[in-house]
């Protein structure tokens, strides 16, 4: 009678242990699952927008403000811009109050998509490669890309720095033939500051942004 | 003449001063990053590259472009690459990089003979894409230090190292050793004429339009410069992850 119920028992913590294990492999599994989808998902991101962007830049006739208007469309869609603006102003992002943060990342954006249309409107091309993926962090990838164009020109090496929130992906920084867009901007915007406070860049910036007249 | 006057002109601004070293910690590790302490004579010799620029670089750009063709103009460059690849060799070999050592043999001896001269680019069908080296990125290789960073009369962004490079890649160009003086300054100097205008012209929008939208545009050339001399010492491999930290 004893030995019964023990065996049962038994039998009952045999396979709560087989349900815990197995459960727990489960778990382990998807979350394993969900380590190595990251690089993957930034991939396919990084191929869904970089074809994207090609088909603009190959489209022809296309008159600089619907050139201006496609690109802000495909900035808003794809850049995590106030993330951009956060890493471009460096140590002083600690040191700006909430309101001289607010107007930097108005005006960054207006500065970058201004600045950047132009220089990427050269990037016209045949083809658009993706070669790999490095992951940073859990949530950060590096996804290397090239641009091969018609002729002689040779490839342009674009990589992008794709970070996952929420849910979804989105470019944080850009190097470009190893120049990093964050870099250049972070170097810039900090002779600025050093030069006269954080004013200075504001205003420099503002004066700055009157200049472009492509609209946005 | 007018480079001696200039010279006296930056050693009186060396002596007037190099840029103080701020005290506060953040602008301390700004002003290191930026690794430029003798910026005010930096920007001086900058100021007077944009006006060489200005005054005679860019309009020659724009006169080459307007009496030849892109197909001329093409050939000039590839010849011009022709020319440099000696140099090359020689820094692929000194920086123990076999493989692409031979490269550029291969595309020496094809382009300087089946390609007349280096002027048809014969080999854009190979494996490999050509590529470019020189004394200033084996001295890193090796680990020699950047030094300050510096600009060059007439030339542009440098630094320490790169400086250096310049001077003794002359040594490893035979053109050095095939002539005579004062065919050799001739030949010399033709060269880096030619280069400059080849370089200028082909960048013309890119430059002209990084101009335009930098808001301080030396220390645009100048983070620009440092990035791609250090894309170049890598042989354009990806940066080290440790480089991409967002915070």
């Amino acid at each position: 009678m004893g030995t019964k119920t023990h065996a049962k028992s038994h039998a009952t913590g045999l396979w709560r242990n087989l349900t815990l294990a197995v459960s727990l492999s489960a778990t382990l599994a998807l979350l394993g699952n969900a380590a190595l989808a990251a690089p993957k998902d930034a991939e396919n991101f990084v191929r869904e927008r970089g074809a994207e962007a090609i088909a603009v830049l190959n489209k022809p006739g296309l008159t600089d403000q619907e050139y201006a208007k496609e690109f802000l469309a495909f900035v808003d869609r794809s850049f995590d811009v106030p993330a951009m603006a956060q890493f471009a102003l460096g140590v002083y992002w600690r040191q700006a109050t909430a309101p001289q943060r607010e107007e930097f990342v108005k005006l960054y954006k207006v500065y970058f998509i201004n600045t950047y249309s132009q220089r990427f409107r050269t990037f016209s091309g045949e083809r658009f490669d993706v070669l790999g993926v490095r992951p940073v962090n859990g949530t950060e990838n590096l996804v290397q890309s090239r641009i091969v164009r018609p002729a002689a020109a040779q490839p342009i090496t674009i990589e992008w720095h794709v970070r996952e929130q929420g849910g979804q992906q989105r470019v944080v920084d850009l190097i470009i033939e190893g120049l990093r867009l964050g870099i250049t901007l972070r170097d810039e915007f900090s002779a600025l500051v050093q030069r006269g406070g954080l004013d200075n860049l504001l205003k420099a910036l503002r004066d700055k942004n009157l200049t472009f007249n492509r609209g946005v | 003449m007018m480079l001696r006057l200039f010279l006296i002109a930056a050693g009186a601004t060396v002596l007037a001063g190099c840029a103080s070293v701020p005290a506060d910690p953040i602008a301390r590790a700004a002003y290191e990053e930026a690794n430029d302490p003798l910026e005010p004579l930096n920007r001086a010799i900058f100021a007077f590259n944009m006006e060489v620029d200005r005054a005679v670089l860019e309009p020659v750009a724009r006169g080459y472009r307007r009496v030849t063709t892109p197909g001329i103009r093409e050939g000039v460059h590839n010849f011009l690459r022709n020319l440099r690849a000696p140099v090359t060799f020689a820094n692929d070999l000194l920086q123990g990089e076999i493989q692409r050592a031979a490269q550029t043999s291969w595309d020496f001896v094809m382009n300087s003979t089946v390609g007349i001269l280096g002027f048809f680019d014969v080999t854009d069908d190979a494996d490999w894409e050509p590529h470019e080296e020189d004394l200033g990125q084996t001295l890193a290789v090796w680990g020699v230090k950047e030094g300050p960073y510096l600009v060059l009369p007439f030339h542009g962004p440098a630094n320490v190292r790169d400086a250096a490079g310049l001077f003794g890649d002359r040594y490893f160009d035979p053109f050095v050793y095939r002539l005579q003086p004062p065919d050799d300054a001739r030949f010399f100097s033709g060269r880096t004429v030619a280069g400059a205008v080849d370089a200028r012209e082909r960048t013309l929008e890119e430059f002209n339009e990084l101009r335009r939208t930098s808001l301080d545009f030396y220390v645009t050339a100048r983070s620009l410069y440092q990035q791609s001399r250090n894309n170049q010492i890598r042989n354009g491999a990806p940066a080290p992850l440790g480089d991409f930290n967002l915070e």
